[in-house]
Parts: structure tokens; sequence; C-alpha cells
């Protein structure tokens, strides 16, 4: 009999811990509200610190808003999530088509960020400051073993590349490797940060980032006849089309944030370079289905409208 | 709890898509892991987590099991119990931080003394060692000060010296709880992710040579987990992974608990 | 030979906090520790990553301790296990050891993914919760192996109801060893971050008590701005964004160890 009660007891307090538990994980405590309905990013790590800028700024400015929330992951995860329906946007490097294929990429929208220009940088050692395309090829995929063997220093080459889902190593990938697979002794880094870290501390070492991410430390490469040049980014040959894409129609939420983005002058601070000249710089809005690839400009866009059709049957896994 | 249960069983579930839709053979024993050519091999996740596991316990057991012993019975009572508290916190530098410092430290000496890019899981290695020093230290020298005094006085008296009374009385009483805190540290060195991710070089290919770029079940799933989406291939390998690492914590869990119910 | 060798082991994080003091310390001030971050230029601070930690962190202890307490003390106590199929105590070891970044998978596929939660505070407490509910279950039942047999038994042959004797005589002169582990659970919550940079995002605000704000931690602040990070003194804040996260987890420490003695004093045991 007693004990029983006793177990009856046991159970009654066991229901209200998981009661308590429930609740404080589940979101019920007093004054937490249903969820609202706040804007959901995800994408490209080098559009993160932009897109987080731009959220808290956007808070600052309009408290009554809906609140903006960023991950990263890579412009794959954000493209993926956003066909999943468990993002209200990506912020991706990678033309939809090429990993979603054109049915389902054709229901988003997108609006050009800008041009984020992927640079070849090198360690400071290496007695190297300009290749040619087809020399920074062999460079990337294993070929070169030694800088000796175009005039440089005698240290060995070290490859260092980004993980799968990169914008940048899509660019790289696309534009310069045409499908030549990056090497597979290379040393994968998880963004930006880590590539240039990694490249300045190891002697031989050549990798890619976004431009706006070099620090001193690493050395710019110069790719065939172009040397970049900080002061007109919009020169370079090797650049990624940073954009934001949303599924049709965009709710007023999401239409009022792009709007305020928009109006934001100071893209170029975090790397994201305006398209052509200031004339014509304002960002644009587009479909991703239109045939001309928001890439915008002449033959340059061209390669990666290319590089976009080819993939659109297989695509990424 | 229950939780557990269904997270098993849905990685359980993934683990057994891929190996219908891969074949058994080319997923657990592929050398390469390329999703975006088909093939899922977990092979360099599991050799890759092997070799970072070893390599850490070589490593971190000399210098951890020494720092507790002079924490817990060579220094004056007030010195250990300061030392102690400084473990504990020391135990808890978050793991990123690590990775910093191996990116900083260990990859220049590994490419120094190994040649290579130094980035690799020998770096991994090392850098997570270090990493669980303060771990397996601060549990060993718990379990040191356990030991009764008058054990150690008994073997004094007998005319035994202090290194002899260390090695065939104090350490041999505390033998469980030294095996405890080097599997506790060992547990920690599977599961660690971010230090690993840093210094590991990612390189998702299977091979001998060990100073050369490699991953594990940890970063493997760190990188690809957002990449690769839920219910294609790509994201059952990574529910795969995920499961090979709860098999790997769940044995040392096990042997964890019978070592606690001995002592 | 011995002192070589733990000289050796000593130093490494020695140095280590000693870099992280050279190039943090100078930053750290009120101003650092309550203003909003700056992407773009020097001398921001970790106010919104700061509360943030606090209330994710503070919220998934608050229901994990109980919840984790609970199941040892169903476990230890009213001897649950023997009657369900796999025993508690193996689910623990199980979950005792289950990798951060397992439970970052399972939150970003099933919460932020299936759920559709935004990237948030929420969605990291219930990372953390997960993480922690076994680890406290796993201790709270050492603990509670260690309280002699004698007192129950002295307790139940009085004739005191099982539940009177976990709440009156087990619990008391277990709460030392409770308190700590729950120190120590949370030390281990505080520097998470492969759990939660899928859960939490990378943004934080300030100003905002939503449970649906985005949540990025001291820890994750610590990775994102070290890695992607366009401030100029980047370096200096991911250092002093660390020596605060580590102050709180001697501060969480201390803390445990303070109350654990004033519990040992209340029930005699010094």
């Amino acid at each position: 009999m007693k004990h029983q009660e006793h177990r009856a007891a046991a159970l009654r307090a066991a229901g209200l811990a998981v009661l308590l538990a429930a609740a404080l994980a589940g979101g019920g405590p007093s004054g937490v509200k249903a969820r609202p309905a706040g804007i959901r990013v995800m994408g490209a790590t080098s559009l993160a610190p932009f897109l987080a800028a731009m959220a808290t700024r956007y808070h600052a400015q309009h408290p009554e808003a809906a609140l903006v929330h960023v991950a990263a992951g890579g412009s794959l995860a954000g493209l993926h999530h956003l066909q999943r329906g468990a993002a209200d946007a990506a912020a991706s490097d990678i033309p939809p088509l090429a990993v979603l294929g054109g049915a389902r990429a054709r229901k988003l929208s997108g609006r050009v960020l800008g041009r984020l220009p992927v640079v070849l940088v090198v360690h400071r050692g290496v007695g190297v400051t300009q290749v040619s395309r087809a020399r920074a090829t062999r460079l990337l995929t294993g070929h070169v073993r030694s800088w000796q063997e175009l005039g440089g220093a005698a240290e060995n080459v070290v490859v260092v590349t980004r993980a799968l889902g990169s914008g940048a190593l899509w660019v790289v990938e696309h534009q310069l490797l045409q499908g030549a697979p990056v090497s597979d002794r290379a040393v994968v880094q998880w963004s930006n940060g880590a590539v240039v870290k990694a490249v300045a501390a190891t002697p031989g070492a050549i990798g890619f980032v976004d431009a706006g991410f070099v620090r001193p430390g690493v050395r710019v490469l110069g790719l065939g006849s172009a040397a970049y040049q900080a002061r007109d980014p919009a020169a370079w040959p090797l650049y990624a089309t940073a954009g934001l894409y949303w599924r049709r129609p965009a709710r007023p939420a999401l239409a009022a944030w792009l709007a305020f983005l928009a109006a934001q002058p100071d893209r170029a601070r975090f790397g994201i370079v305006e398209e052509g000249t200031a004339r014509h710089g304002a960002s644009r809005s587009t479909r991703t289905s239109s045939p001309s690839h928001p890439g915008g400009d002449g033959g340059r866009a061209g390669a990666l409208d290319g590089g976009a059709h080819r993939l659109a049957g297989g695509g990424y896994p | 709890m229950l939780w557990m249960a269904g997270l098993t069983g849905w990685l359980v579930a993934d683990t057994l898509r891929l190996v219908a839709r891969a074949g058994a053979a080319p997923v657990l024993l592929g050398f390469h892991f390329d999703p975006a050519h088909g093939r899922f091999g977990l092979l360099p996740f599991v050799w890759g987590s092997v070799v970072v596991g070893v390599l850490a316990l070589v490593v971190s057991v000399p210098l951890g099991l020494s720092w507790a012993v002079v924490a817990a019975k060579r220094l004056p009572r007030r010195a250990s119990s300061a030392m102690t508290t400084a473990m504990a916190a020391l135990v808890a530098i978050p793991s990123v931080v690590w990775g910093w410092w191996g990116l900083e430290t260990v990859v220049p000496a590994v490419r120094g003394a190994l040649g290579g890019p130094g980035f690799g899981l020998v770096a991994a290695g090392v850098t997570v060692a270090i990493m669980v020093v303060p771990t397996v230290a601060a549990l060993a020298a718990a379990s040191l000060r356990a030991v009764p005094a008058a054990l150690e006085d008994a073997s004094r008296a007998l005319g035994a010296d202090e290194d002899t009374t260390l090695m065939a009385v104090t350490l041999a009483a505390a033998r469980p709880g030294i095996t405890r805190a080097v599997l506790m540290g060992e547990a920690r060195v599977l599961a660690e992710t971010m230090a690993v991710a840093m210094v590991v070089g990612g390189q998702p290919v299977a091979r001998l040579q060990i100073a050369w770029p490699g991953a594990t079940l940890t970063t493997g799933i760190l990188t690809h987990l957002a990449a690769l989406p839920p219910k294609s291939p790509g994201g059952q390998a990574v529910a795969a992974m995920a499961l090979l690492l709860l098999a790997a914590t769940t044995w040392l869990g096990r042997h964890l608990r019978r070592l606690g119910a001995l002592s | 030979m011995l002192y070589g060798l733990a000289a050796v082991a000593m130093s490494f994080p020695v140095v280590l906090v000693a870099s992280l003091l050279r190039d943090g310390a100078p930053l750290l001030s009120w101003h650092f520790l309550t203003s909003a971050s700056r992407p773009l230029a020097a001398g921001g601070g970790v106010g919104a990553e700061l509360f943030n930690t606090l209330y994710v962190v503070g919220l998934a202890l608050a229901a994990s301790v109980p919840a984790g307490l609970l199941v040892a003390i169903l476990r230890r106590e009213y001897g649950w296990g023997r009657r369900w199929g796999p025993s508690l105590e193996a689910i623990a070891d199980f979950g005792a050891g289950v990798p951060s970044v397992v439970v970052g998978f399972l939150v970003f596929v099933l919460v932020v993914g299936d759920l559709g939660w935004p990237f948030s505070r929420g969605a990291g407490v219930v990372a953390l919760f997960l993480l922690n509910v076994p680890w406290v279950a796993a201790s709270s039942m050492a603990v509670l192996a260690s309280v002699p047999e004698s007192l129950r038994e002295a307790s139940l042959a009085l004739g005191a109801a099982p539940w009177d004797t976990t709440r009156r005589v087990v619990l008391p002169s277990a709460a030392p060893g409770l308190v700590e582990a729950a120190a120590v659970g949370a030390a281990r919550l505080l520097g998470e971050s492969a759990a939660l940079l899928f859960a939490t995002g990378v943004n934080a605000v300030g100003r905002s008590w939503s449970f649906w704000a985005p949540g990025a931690t001291l820890a994750v602040h610590v990775f994102a701005v070290r890695t992607e990070g366009l401030m100029p003194d980047a370096t200096a804040v991911s250092a002093a964004s660390a020596l605060v996260l580590l102050a709180m987890v001697v501060a969480a420490l201390l803390l445990g160890r303070v109350l654990s003695r004033w519990f040992m004093r209340r029930s005699g045991l010094a």
C-alpha cells in the first residue's frame, strides 16, 4: 500500500519536473511570446560579417521590425536550407541554378549584392608574383611540386583550399580550373580567415580567398595580365557574384529588410564590390531564371553562366 | 532521455539507407569521401579519429600524470589546493582558443620536424593531447589525493625512497582512478571538434602519411552537416559518421562505468 | 624527470592564458563588456554576446539540472532502471559522452530544419539542454551512489517514506557534490561552440529579452571574429572575449565551491 503511494508521489514529481523542463526548453515561461516572424538568413561565410552587421543596424534603427537571424555554413547550405523552407533568404556566391537545377531555381528571386573578387594568395617567400591561368591551374591541382619550376624559391608547393560548399571554391573550380579537381593533398580550411592564416604561416603555400579578407602577411598573386588593385577591384577577372535569394513572393517583412539593405551605402567596406561603375552601381533586383545571369557585363559573365548551365543537369549532391 | 533513443534510431535508419544505396563495402572501406562524385567512403574519418586518439593518449598520459603527481603529492597543502583550482579552470579553456594556439605553435613544429605542410593528423593529435592535459591531471590528482597517507607512510617506514613509494604504492593504489582520468581525457579527444578542425587539414582521404592533411569523424560532421542536405546520400553519410562516433564514445563510457564500480 | 614533465605540462595552458592576456587585457573595460560589437571599426564590445551567453546557458542549466537530477533519483533511489529494458545507466554512459557536434547536427536538422525555428537563443537553449541532461544525470548518479547506504537504511527503519528519505536525508548529504557537479556542467556549457554554431547563428542584437532573438554566445563570437572578423582589432577582440569567457568559467567554479561548502556546513559534514 504504502509503497504504491510513494511511487505515485515520485511520479507526480517526475511529471512536474518534465513539464517545467519542457516549458523552459520549449518556450513556455511567462514573457516569452509565440515565435515571431523573424527573417532567417543562411549562407556564405564571406557574407556573414556584412549580414550580421546589417542585422544589428536594422534592429537598432527599426526596433519594431522583424529580427534578422544570420547563420554561416556556406553558400550550398544556404540554398538547400532556403529550398527546404528552413530559411527565408539564402546568401550565396553560387548561382542557384548550379545547385538546385532549373525547375527549383526558377521559383526563386534574387538580388545581386555585388561582386566578391576571389584572389590567389601566396606565402611571402615563394619568389613568384605573377602566374598565367594555366600555371595557376597546375599549381592548385598539385601538378607543380616546387616553386623552383616557376622560377621561384626552393620551396615545396602547399595548396590551401576550402571545404565543399564554399563559394570561393566554386568560383575557382569553375572559372579557373575548368573542372579539374584541387589537389587531394591540399590543406582544407573552414573559412577565409583560416586560409589567410594558414598561407601566411606556411612556407610555399598558395590559397585563394575573397579579396576583403586579405591581410598583411600574405602576397596577392597576379593572374595572367591582371594585377589585383584594391582601388579598382572591379577590374579583377576572378570573382563570385554575391546574391541574396528568396522564394516568391517575398513576405512584407522580408521585402522591408531587402529595401533597407539596398539603401546601405557601405557594402564595399565588407569586401563586396559594386557591379560596374558608379553610374549603374545600384543593386538590381532580378530573377535567376532570366536568360542573362545576374553576373552582368559581357564576356566575364559568360563563363559564369556557362558553368551554371553545365552543372544544371546533375548539380551538386 | 528519450531523445537519445530517437537520435540513435534516426542515425541507424539513415546509415542503412546510405548502405542500401551505395553498398556496404564502398561506404565502410572506401578510401575517399567525395560526395560530388558519388564516393562515400567513411574510412578516412575513422582512420583519422583512431590516429588522433592514439597520438593524444601517448602525449597526454605522461604529461597529465606528472602534473597530477606534483600537484597532489609533492606540493605543500596550500599550494596543492590552489593548483587544483587552477587546473579546474584550465580544463574549461574554450577549445576554439586551443585550436588557434595549435595553428600558431603545433603546426609549425610538426612542419619543422616531419616536413609536409604541418597541417595533418599529427598536428591534430598533439593539439588535442595538450588540450586535455589539464583534464587528465585534475582527475588523476583527485584520485591520488584519495590514497591513504598511511599506505605511503608504511612504504617509507620500510625504507622505500620517494620514487619507489610513488611507483609501487601510490600509483598502484590509485590505478582505477587514473585509468578513469585517462579514459575521460580520451573521450574528450574523440568528441573534440573545433580545435581539431583548425589544424587537421580537413582532407577526407585515408592515407598512411599521418603528418599530412586528414579528417576525423567530428570534423567530417562539422564541415558537411550544413553543406549536404538531409535525405540526400551526403546527408545520410553525415548521419553514419555521427553513429560511428556515438558508438566509440559509448564504448568508452561503458568502460568508465565499469572502472567506477571497481574503485 | 617528474618535475620536468610536470613543468612542460603546466607551461602550455599557462603560456596560452598569458598570450590571451597580452592580446586581450588592454581591451578589457566596462565599455567592452557593455557596448555593441563593431563589425568594421576598432573599439567595439561584446555586450550582446555576453547577455546571450548568460541567457542561453542560464536557461539551459535551469532546465537540464532538475531534469538530470530527476533521472538520477529515479534510477538510484527508486531503482527504475531494473524494470526498464535498457538500463538508465547505459543510456547515461551513452549520453554523457555524446559529442557536442552530434547534438549540433541533431538540432540543425530537426529543430532549425524541420521545425523551422530561427537561429536563436531558443535553439541554443535546446542544444545545450540536450548536451547537459545526460551529463548531469551521470554525475548525479555518481554523487548519489557515494551517499552511505546506512543513512538511507536508518531513515527507512525509522519509518520515513522513500520520498521523505530522498528529500530529507539523501539530497542534503549529496547537495555539496551535486552543486559542484552543476558548476562543472555550467563551465562546460559556457565554452561550447560546436553545438551552437548552427543553432544560435552568428549574430546578436542588444535590447531584447526575446527567446527568439539571434543568440550568438561569447564562444561562438570568439570563433567568428577570429576567423571572419573584419575589424582591425579582431585578434584583440577575440582574445578579450576569450578572457571574459574564462573569467565566467572561474566564477562558476568558485561559486559552485562556495555553495558546496555552505551546504556542507549546513548539514554538519564539515
